[in-house]
């Protein structure tokens, strides 16, 4: 968006490289609809006032659009911004995202410093607007439960790396936990031979290997998850193991997570 | 074209209350700065309001505008809101830029029309004249308005740094040789600009500023833009407690610094530059004299002040007197002296008219003398003489020392000693000096004026001597006027540690109260003198009674009443005499009124007229605290006696 300077990397929007020619920054950023995680109003203006400064920003802004999203969002088009609860400067914000009718839907966090019932309702208009409007919506966020609830792909960005990308389904289906529930203490337990075959073949990795209650736990990340199906119909090697998935939070948690082996 | 038209419309809207504010605020100000210039009878041109405008309101115009188009956008960080649009940084800089610089050219353009409009009324006004004017307002603006501009950009710092600015730009003036109102943009608004009808502004100058305003607007651009505006917005920050404690440190070091070196520094001191000037070798002693009729009077005058000074420095044990310059300046009249502000070791200068005719005889010689002498040792104890206690022997010993050849004669023959003739005058119902009057020396030199109450000092002095000679009164002046005493907090506690009794009884080897009885018996036994009284009978007495008196509505008039008491001068001393009204208005806390800061209205009093009234109609209305005295000329005192002196609300 041009608030912060790339620090590295690339940007391909549209299906074209952006962010480096200046001169498209402007008519891209007329073709995205944007909520900062802080919104920062004037507090005199008033939405029907924000509007009015916005029309003259975007060729495609469209005056019955944003009448009918004030009004869809129970926003007051007369009352100044800085007397509205962060809420509604949430939803004043989005209206003004949307009302220029942009290809492309970005929010930084929108829902951070919301009020649980706040952060359902703006969930629930963004999932709603998404499927009415078939547009592209790309927001960050650190709540798990916000990724299940609205999307429909999910990214993972850790340390300025992407660890992953793709479905919430293919991101669930990737990491699954092993579970044995004895160890002879004379014996130490090793890991079941067919992970280790899998593990030297470069095709998973153990993002935890850790003794519970005389029980051993690993978790672990493949690369294919189709591994995983593989295992469950023939699971050789796998004797007095059981392999069961995550929940989504527990994934982002575990791939998050420095691994141990 | 539609963003820039919506920013603007955007900046508009949100600054227009201020706008409103600023539209009530300076035609008010232009108008009052109009009436205050062109009513002082100091000013050359109207025009000097177009002056006196663009250096106190267009700055604080400036201030306000920076404030509002800058810190308040990046202080509420709403710049993050409009960076987030369609929008290039550089176009929301230039808009505010633009916009500011556009309201400070019409507001200096107004200022310019409107003053050059009320000055065609008395001169004339060319179009090139006005042009000239016109290229160094706008140049100085452009200056001005990015100063300020990149000034706002810098957040949280801005406020130390304007106050750095003003120190630097005072300490270049005071410690370089570098004349900050020729520099640059403060030489486009220098008194040339309203004088100056045909040549252009100099060219070094007008290069100066433009160059500094560019630098400036390149600075402020560089701010906003630079790495995304992270840099003006971390500067828009609060200030963090670590920051202003740094702050606080330079700043106090600074002023230190800058105050070491003032004191430090070496200026060559004035000196006059014509031809006819006497200097003496003796003392550091200059009187100019003009032509060469005044140069008898001048030699005279310089015989009589070397010998004051050169024997001043001998007694007070003085390493250094201060430089003392007399100008001559025959438009005053003799009793006036005006001592010109100068720079730190420059000394004395006093302008004066030593060859009057009707006063400048032997009173008004010995008059000059003692207000000579009373300035020099007010610089040789840098101003520690007129600390109040002390004051009456400051203005005693000065008379004093003036007197000094004289002192028995004047003894011997009272009547014919013009300073004791004072005193005897000041206690003539036979009221007795008291302790208080000395202490609260500014009281009594309030009701007396200065002349009779610096005559009632000196005669305290002179019976000081004798009683116990003349060493008594050296030492006590040594005491007092010779210590050399550091400017700060220990003259101060040197001070209370020897209040003036104690210092007195030291010195004079006799209590102040002993001191006293014998001196009001002194004044006693003079004034029995047959000729004392008969010479004192021709002064002018009488009493004088303020009054307040309501006219319409909240008019109050101003009226004192005079009842002459006893016959008033013989023929040959003029019939009529001089009666002044002196008043003027006062602030609520009490300080020792000079006398040149008093209005004067005088009226002249018929042979035939005893009862008289001196009204002012509606000057001071109720509430206002005035101070009024009544004063009538005397010849035999040389000097006018102040009847009346009071310090009064008007009811």
């Amino acid at each position: 968006m041009g608030i912060t300077r790339a620090s590295g990397g690339e940007v391909r929007l549209f299906g074209a490289e952006g962010g480096k020619r200046r001169t498209s920054a402007v008519k891209l950023r007329q073709r995205i609809g944007y909520v900062a995680q802080e919104q920062s109003f004037y507090s005199w203006m008033t939405p029907t006032r924000l509007g009015r400064f916005l029309r003259g920003l975007y060729p495609t802004w469209d005056d019955a659009e944003y009448t009918r999203l004030l009004r869809d969002l129970d926003l007051p088009p007369n009352r100044k911004a800085g007397t509205f609860s962060g809420g509604m400067k949430v939803k004043l914000a989005l209206a003004l995202a949307l009302a220029h009718r942009p290809e492309l839907l970005v929010l930084d966090e929108p829902t951070a410093g919301l009020d649980p019932v706040a952060r359902h309702e703006f969930l629930e208009m963004i999932k709603v607007q998404a499927g009415v409007s078939r547009r592209t919506t790309f927001f960050s966020t650190h709540l798990v439960d916000e990724v299940e609830a609205a999307a429909q792909r999910v990214g993972i960005v850790d340390g300025g790396r992407t660890l992953f990308e793709g479905t919430t389904a293919e991101l669930a289906a990737r990491v699954r936990r092993f579970e044995h529930p004895s160890v002879d203490p004379s014996a130490p337990l090793q890991p079941p031979q067919a992970l280790v075959l899998e593990h030297e073949a470069g095709r998973l990795r153990v993002l935890r290997d850790e003794l519970r209650e005389g029980g051993r736990v690993l978790v672990v990340d493949a690369l294919d998850p189709r591994l995983f199906e593989a295992l469950a119909h023939q699971p050789e090697g796998l004797e007095g193991w059981t392999m069961a998935s995550l929940p989504l939070e527990e994934v982002f948690i575990e791939l998050v997570r420095r691994p141990w082996v | 074209m539609d963003r820039i038209v919506a920013l603007l419309g955007k900046e508009l809207r949100h600054h227009a209350l201020a706008g409103i504010g600023l539209l009530l605020i300076l035609p008010m100000a232009f108008f009052l700065t109009a009436v205050g210039v062109v009513s002082s009878p100091d000013t050359v041109t109207a025009l000097t309001t177009h002056q006196v405008f663009l250096w106190v309101f267009l700055p604080l115009t400036g201030l306000v505008l920076g404030n509002r188009l800058v810190v308040l956008e990046y202080h509420g960080r709403t710049q993050l809101f409009v960076e987030a649009l369609p929008i290039r940084r550089w176009e929301m800089v230039t808009v505010k830029y633009l916009l500011g610089l556009l309201i400070m050219i019409c507001v200096a353009a107004t200022s310019l029309l409107l003053s050059a409009l009320i000055a065609s009324r008395t001169e004339p006004i060319s179009a090139r004249f006005l042009g000239l004017m016109a290229m160094r307002t706008v140049a100085y603006v452009y200056c001005l308005w990015s100063v300020l501009f990149a000034m706002g950009f810098l957040g949280r710092f801005r406020v130390p740094l304007y106050v750095a600015l003003v120190v630097v730009l005072f300490a270049l003036d005071a410690l370089t040789d570098l004349e900050i109102r020729h520099f640059g943009p403060f030489a486009m608004v220098d008194t040339q600009l309203v004088l100056e009808r045909s040549a252009p502004p100099d060219a070094s100058a007008l290069a100066t500023t433009l160059i500094l305003a560019t630098a400036w607007t390149v600075l402020a651009f560089v701010l906003a833009l630079i790495n995304e505006g992270s840099v003006a917005e971390s500067l828009a920050k609060r200030m963090t407690l670590k920051e202003k404690s740094a702050i606080g440190v330079i700043f106090v070091a600074a002023l230190s610094a800058t105050a070491i070196l003032k004191d430090r520094r070496e200026q060559a001191p004035f000196t006059f530059q014509e031809q006819t000037v006497l200097r003496s070798t003796k003392v550091p002693l200059q009187i100019l004299y003009l032509h060469d009729e005044a140069l008898p009077d001048a030699e005279a005058l310089q015989a009589l002040l070397e010998s004051d000074l050169d024997s001043l420095r001998s007694i007070l044990s003085l390493t250094k007197l201060p430089p003392v310059r007399v100008a001559l300046r025959e438009s005053l009249d003799a009793s006036t002296y005006e001592p010109v502000g100068l720079a730190k070791n420059d000394g004395l200068l006093l302008r004066a008219n030593f060859r009057a005719s009707r006063r400048w005889d032997e009173s008004g010689l010995q008059d000059f003398r003692a207000f000579v002498i009373h300035e020099v040792l007010s610089e040789v104890t840098d101003g520690r003489a007129g600390f109040e206690p002390k004051a009456w022997v400051h203005d005693g010993f000065s008379r004093y020392w003036a007197e000094r050849d004289r002192t028995t004669a004047c003894l011997e023959s009272p009547e014919s000693c013009v300073p004791l003739l004072r005193a005897l005058w000041v206690t003539r119902s036979g009221r007795a000096v008291s302790a208080a009057e000395l202490r609260f020396w500014f009281r009594t030199r309030e009701r007396h004026d200065e002349a009779l109450s610096e005559a009632l000092a000196f005669s305290g002095l002179l019976e000081l001597e004798r009683h116990g000679g003349r060493d008594r009164v050296v030492q006590l002046a040594r005491t007092l006027f010779s210590r050399r005493a550091p400017r700060d907090i220990r003259s101060l506690i040197y001070e209370r540690r020897n209040p003036m009794g104690l210092v007195f009884e030291r010195s004079a080897q006799v209590t102040l109260e002993d001191h006293l009885d014998r001196w009001n018996g002194d004044l006693d036994r003079l004034r029995a003198d047959p000729d004392v009284a008969s010479s004192l009978a021709t002064v002018p007495d009488g009493t004088a009674r303020l009054h307040f008196e309501r006219d319409e509505g909240s008019i109050r008039n101003l009226v004192v009443r005079l009842e002459l008491e006893r016959p008033r001068p013989a023929p040959s001393q003029g019939d009529e005499l001089v009666v002044s009204l002196l008043h003027r208005d006062i602030s609520p806390f009490d300080r020792p009124l000079e006398r040149h800061e008093l209005r004067r209205e005088e009226r002249l009093v018929g042979p035939d007229e005893n009862d008289v009234e001196l009204e002012l109609y509606g000057r001071y209305g109720p509430g206002m605290r005035v101070f009024v005295a009544l004063e009538i000329e005397s010849e035999t005192l040389g000097c006018p006696v102040r009847l009346l002196a009071e310090r009064r609300e008007v009811p």
